[in-house]
């Protein structure tokens, strides 16, 4: 058994830390190459005591994670379920690693998998769905390795720079996420 | 532009909702988890009329505060009756985006009126509200409501494996959307 479900090599999620996160988010927002990956509305300079309201409201309906970094102790970005459909168990999952210096270095794709865990392991849910911009071509990557699957393309939904641009879906069932962890627990016992 | 009504078709019209009056008819609709679930969030229940006329009032609210969403109540031409529920919703002004629903009370209804529904909430969408992209979701099992969005032109785009829960057993949840350009080609003469 695991003895800590939110532990792994590189970062652990924990709370939200609402004033420190708060200010932290508020300085990543200052980065638009980064919002413009990660948000749907336009990017935005939202002033920090906004941020903390919006953090305070988050309740039971939804599960929003700081990832910290286990070497340095550093919150780097943060991962959340949200829009929880509790009768087909089903929920939609939101990333960003804020901290530039963290990026395409396997933080991200290990927050994933360990918030994936959680989903079933413990919230028993039945398929985890994300969506991504088509240009995000570093976080394709990574949910494809969290074992993420194609499930189609929602066509010019995005309005930028003057041109249209696709959504992407993404999906992984509970049975899926199964197989790939017992192939992965197999291979690391070869070892 | 002018002289050609964006409510009124040949046998039904879009109308405003009456939360009072027609309450009742939406708290029975609710009675199937298809309507409920596009209708509301939540645990698929029956909504009593009392809640509904506080949902449906917090609705109307909402949109027009936010200016984000356009409710309309369909009723026939000849005596009013209310039959179903059309609205251009979710909207993204950055994006011109929406979403679209066509819900109606009885299935015969659906298939009689759904095509002329179609027709003046596309030109409401496109048109009127301004949107370059509408889109709409339904379990595969709604058969009758998914045939009605393919001949009216809206293409599938993504298939949720097993995102619906329904007569004991999982469902795929599928996207349909239609954007503008494709719908002036097929719509071209409503479209002027």
């Amino acid at each position: 058994m695991n003895e800590s479900l939110f532990q792994g090599k590189l970062v652990r999620l924990c709370a939200v830390d609402k004033e420190k996160d708060a200010e932290l988010w508020a300085k990543w927002n200052m980065d638009s190459d980064y919002v413009r990956l990660l948000d749907i509305g336009p990017s935005y300079l939202y002033p920090k005591k906004q941020i903390e309201d919006w953090i305070e409201e988050i309740k039971d309906n939804q599960s929003e994670f700081s990832i910290r970094s286990i070497a340095d102790d550093k919150t780097i970005g943060d991962i959340g379920l949200d829009d929880f459909d509790w009768t087909a168990g089903n929920a939609w999952v939101g990333i960003g690693i804020g901290d530039a210096d963290f990026r395409g270095k396997g933080y991200g794709t290990e927050a994933m998998r360990l918030l994936l865990q959680y989903a079933f392991e413990e919230l028993n849910l039945h398929r985890v769905n994300l969506s991504v911009f088509e240009f995000n071509k570093r976080a394709i990557r990574s949910y494809e390795k969290c074992g993420f699957k194609y499930e189609g393309i929602m066509r010019e939904f995005i309005y930028k720079d003057d041109k249209r641009w696709d959504l992407w879906n993404m999906g992984i069932l509970h049975s899926e996420w199964q197989e790939l962890y017992a192939l992965e627990t197999a291979q690391t016992a070869q070892v | 532009m002018l002289g050609k009504s964006l409510y009124v078709g040949e046998t039904v019209e879009l109308t405003a909702i009456d939360t009072e009056k027609d309450a009742a008819t939406f708290s029975k609709w609710t009675e199937r988890s298809s309507f409920f679930r596009r209708f509301t969030d939540g645990m698929f229940r029956i909504i009593p009329e009392h809640e509904m006329k506080k949902k449906l009032a917090e609705k109307l609210k909402n949109a027009e505060e936010k200016r984000n969403a356009y409710y309309f109540a369909i009723r026939k031409k000849e005596d009013a009756a209310l039959i179903g529920f059309a609205c251009i919703g979710w909207t993204i002004p950055a994006h011109q985006v929406g979403g679209i629903q066509i819900d109606f009370g009885e299935e015969s209804d659906l298939v009689n009126f759904g095509d002329e529904v179609m027709r003046l909430m596309l030109r409401y969408g496109f048109m009127e509200a301004g949107l370059h992209r509408l889109m709409t979701t339904f379990p595969t099992y709604e058969t009758e409501q998914i045939a009605l969005f393919e001949r009216s032109g809206f293409l599938r785009e993504v298939q949720h494996r097993e995102a619906a829960y329904h007569e004991g057993r999982y469902w795929d949840k599928v996207e349909y959307a239609l954007l503008k350009p494709e719908y002036k080609k097929q719509y071209h003469e409503e479209a002027k």
